[in-house]
């Protein structure tokens, strides 16, 4: 086991870089216990300490793999690459306590979906795999029942939220364990948004298009959210401004297309007039796109995971002020995604760890599932992703640890899956949500709105014939 | 003789065995098709027997990853499709991409081509460098363009402003005809040294003499070009035209990485809805049909170039 000793000192240096950055959290005196060590010492001892201190409710059978074989996974890489350590030190910590030779291998998501997809129809390939959105949908047949685990975690944890059940709940069975969410709200910038009046950030989509307005008349840098083929980024806007405008490509039946509605048009006038405060170049703009002009002062607000800010006070960002350099991170906050004419309603970007049915090692895979969901695991891997990840168990936000209670400027995170759905919503139907989704349909009704190409009738008109051809 | 034979050494029979596997090894018509099975094998295995079965999948109503095989619909994908919108605008776009890349790539590399015939110093240096474009996984040099195109830093805005030529930034990858142009843009940029290079080596395999000749009958640069190299080059363009087709044709990596077919369908080829369609959609027959649409293209390009070979 040469990997035991590398991975218990990789994890406990880890952990307790994760349990000083909650310091302070620490000393308020509510403090639940957390599961980090507070020294590092490489013994048995302290290993002993970090046990849970939520005990399983029982303690199973050792898990085991079949002989001559490994427990192969691939998972998304996050955006801290200290957030990808700690995972990797935990998975091969767990390996080398039950004695089972573990493979883990942390991939980009793009390529998840094509390794994931071509695993399922092959039959071959790893465990274990990371999947986005609503694919345990797709998948249905070539996973695993993991109704198990998510059960005990739920029982454990408070629960799952919403999203992660339309995303991993197929026919009343969990196929997948939700594993995070890459949450997100608005980056802004307080001292634009501060020059033109709003010292408080926004709380409607129309307040967000007056503030926009406001820094467009001011000639200050303007908000900028992008409407294009974004995988992340675009796809979490547009759904959030469609749904709450009340409006949503299928109605609750799962095959009625509704985008045709009196709602979609508030929505789409809505964007049209918010574009015209944007940059039109958020018609080109891709995941980093938002990110890089941010980061560069060229824009004030834009919506993302905490990566903007993160990025920001990590590599020490200036802008400048006047004839001053200023640290950007101070300079910016962030805000929930405003309400619209039907309140809060998101997308939710989300993850979810699935165990293929032709794996021979399913009972290992899912002891290990179970493991890294776990409290004791689960909190000091979010930690350090400053809000890249988000628990899909409703009893851990609260943790001490989690980032937005250690950090207040990530504090807007903190609610975050309260109001999250996937595509599909508010039908149960996601499997077609999904293909709908795949397909940009309603992303590229808004853009050809925005682009100017359709008028907002002939982009409706447009959407709908492609959605009858996938829900009808 | 019969008689020294059979009183030779036991081994009589093995030795014969061999010999005569030598023997019939040297017959031509059986060392051939010994040494083209390995090809052949490879061909049925990994492109026929795929093919085929891309072909079964377009004719079902197969999901990804079901264990049901789909029911078999005939040519259902292949009508529906043909009324689909966004199919019929990824039509388009392929042969717009395909044909006004590989236009350019042709006369580029041809001009390329005689450029370098005429360098003498640093020769070998410069034909390295002008092979860079095509030498590096197009993925990676795709990431640069991605990069050149932004919209917010792009290098060819910047300059273009600076020079006066645009009073405001072009959005490169937000509108569908820049989209388009930036696409064909970096496959021609990559492609260009393909042509280049190839035709390089024809030109020098044609006699000088010829040239020497036409020079004393008093012909001028353009006329040796257009009465010599063009028709002495033609089995070379042929073929690298060819090539060149079949892989424009088929490109995924460009508008994978610089607009994922975006924005709203204008650059979506083939390939790229296949997979759009196919893996990120899960339905499987109907990708499969999309693929396949490029088939009778292909078949009609390869068609025309064997049979102008052939007249050769």
């Amino acid at each position: 086991m040469s990997n035991k000793k590398l991975s218990r000192r990789d994890f406990l240096k880890f952990a307790s870089l994760a349990g000083a950055g909650g310091a302070l959290a620490a000393c308020s005196p509510q403090a639940t216990p957390i599961a980090v060590p507070p020294t590092a010492v490489p013994t048995e001892a302290a290993a002993a300490t970090a046990a849970p201190v939520v005990e399983a409710p029982a303690v199973p059978a050792k898990p085991s793999v079949a002989p001559g074989t490994k427990l192969t996974m691939k998972l998304r890489a996050a955006f801290m690459p200290q957030g990808n350590e700690i995972l990797k030190a935990v998975i091969l910590d767990w390996g080398a306590k039950n004695e089972i030779p573990v493979e883990v291998d942390i991939v980009s998501m793009n390529d998840l979906q094509t390794i994931a997809a071509t695993a399922a129809e092959t039959g071959a390939g790893p465990d274990i795999i990371e999947i986005n959105q609503g694919s345990a949908h797709l998948f249905a047949e070539k996973l695993a029942d993991v109704t198990d685990v998510c059960s005990d975690l739920a029982a454990r944890y408070d629960g799952f939220y919403v999203s992660a059940e339309e995303a991993c709940k197929v026919d009343g069975k969990w196929l997948s364990v939700p594993r995070f969410y890459a949450p997100h709200a608005i980056a802004y910038r307080t001292d634009l948004f501060e020059q033109v009046g709003f010292s408080k950030p926004p709380a409607t989509w129309e307040e967000l298009y007056e503030a926009g307005k406001a820094l467009q008349d001011a000639g200050l840098a303007p908000i900028a959210f992008p409407v294009s083929r974004a995988v992340g980024d675009g796809n979490d806007f547009i759904y959030s401004v469609l749904w709450s405008h009340g409006a949503s490509d299928v109605a609750a039946d799962g095959k009625t297309v509704a985008i045709n509605s009196a709602e979609t048009r508030a929505a789409l006038e809505y964007m049209k007039k918010l574009f015209s405060v944007m940059p039109p170049d958020v018609l080109s703009y891709d995941d980093a796109s938002n990110n890089r002009a941010f980061l560069a002062g060229a824009i004030s607000a834009s919506n993302n995971a905490s990566t903007i800010w993160g990025a920001a006070r990590n590599q020490g960002t200036k802008v400048k002020i006047g004839d001053a350099d200023k640290n950007l991170h101070e300079l910016t906050n962030h805000f929930v995604y405003p309400a619209g004419p039907a309140g809060r309603v998101t997308y939710a970007e989300f993850m979810s760890s699935a165990i293929f049915s032709y794996s021979p090692n399913v009972a290992a895979a899912k002891a290990l599932l179970t493991y890294i969901n776990e409290r004791e695991q689960y909190t000091p891997w979010a930690n350090p992703n400053l809000g890249f990840v988000f628990p899909p168990l409703m009893g851990m936000k609260d943790d001490l640890l989690m980032p937005w209670n250690t950090t207040p400027k990530l504090a807007p995170f903190r609610d975050y899956a309260e109001t999250s759905h996937l595509p599909g919503y508010p039908s149960t139907n996601f499997r077609a949500g999904t293909e709908a989704y795949a397909k940009w349909i309603v992303v590229d009704m808004f853009a050809n709105v925005c682009a100017g190409l359709m008028s907002v009738e002939d982009a409706i008109a447009d959407a709908e014939k492609q959605l009858k051809s996938i829900y009808g | 003789m019969a008689v020294s034979l059979a009183k030779a050494d036991p081994n009589k029979n093995s030795m014969n065995i061999l010999k005569r596997l030598s023997i019939w090894l040297d017959r031509e018509s059986v060392i051939g098709p010994v040494m083209v099975a390995p090809a052949a094998l490879m061909l049925v295995v990994l492109i026929a027997y795929p093919f085929c079965v891309a072909i079964y999948l377009s004719m079902t109503d197969r999901l990804i990853a079901r264990s049901d095989t789909g029911a078999f619909i005939g040519l259902a994908n292949y009508v529906k499709l043909l009324s689909d919108s966004v199919f019929q605008r990824t039509a388009l776009n392929t042969f717009n991409f395909a044909l006004t890349a590989v236009f350019f790539k042709l006369v580029l590399g041809m001009l390329m081509a005689l450029v370098l015939d005429e360098i003498k110093v640093f020769k070998n240096l410069l034909r390295g460098l002008m092979l860079l474009p095509w030498i590096v996984p197009t993925s990676l040099s795709a990431l640069g363009w991605l990069w050149m195109f932004d919209s917010q830093f792009s290098i060819i805005n910047r300059v273009l402003l600076e020079l006066g030529f645009i009073d405001k930034k072009i959005i490169w990858l937000g509108m569908p005809a820049t989209a388009m142009f930036s696409v064909q843009l970096v496959n021609i940029w990559r492609g260009i040294p393909f042509f280049g290079i190839s035709l390089l080596a024809g030109m020098q395999s044609i006699p000088q003499d010829l040239y020497e000749a036409a020079e004393i009958d008093g012909a001028n640069g353009w006329q040796k070009f257009w009465n010599i190299t063009t028709p002495l080059l033609m089995p070379v363009t042929a073929v690298v035209t060819l090539f060149s087709i079949v892989q424009t044709f088929a490109d995924f990596q460009i508008v994978y990485v610089l607009t994922r077919g975006g924005p709203v369908n204008s650059t979506h080829l083939f390939a790229t809805l296949t997979h759009q369609t196919a893996i990120v959609a899960g339905k499987l027959g109907e990708g499969a049909a999309i693929s396949l649409f490029m088939f009778p293209v292909l078949v009609i390009a390869v068609v025309l170039q064997l049979r102008y070979l052939q007249r050769q």
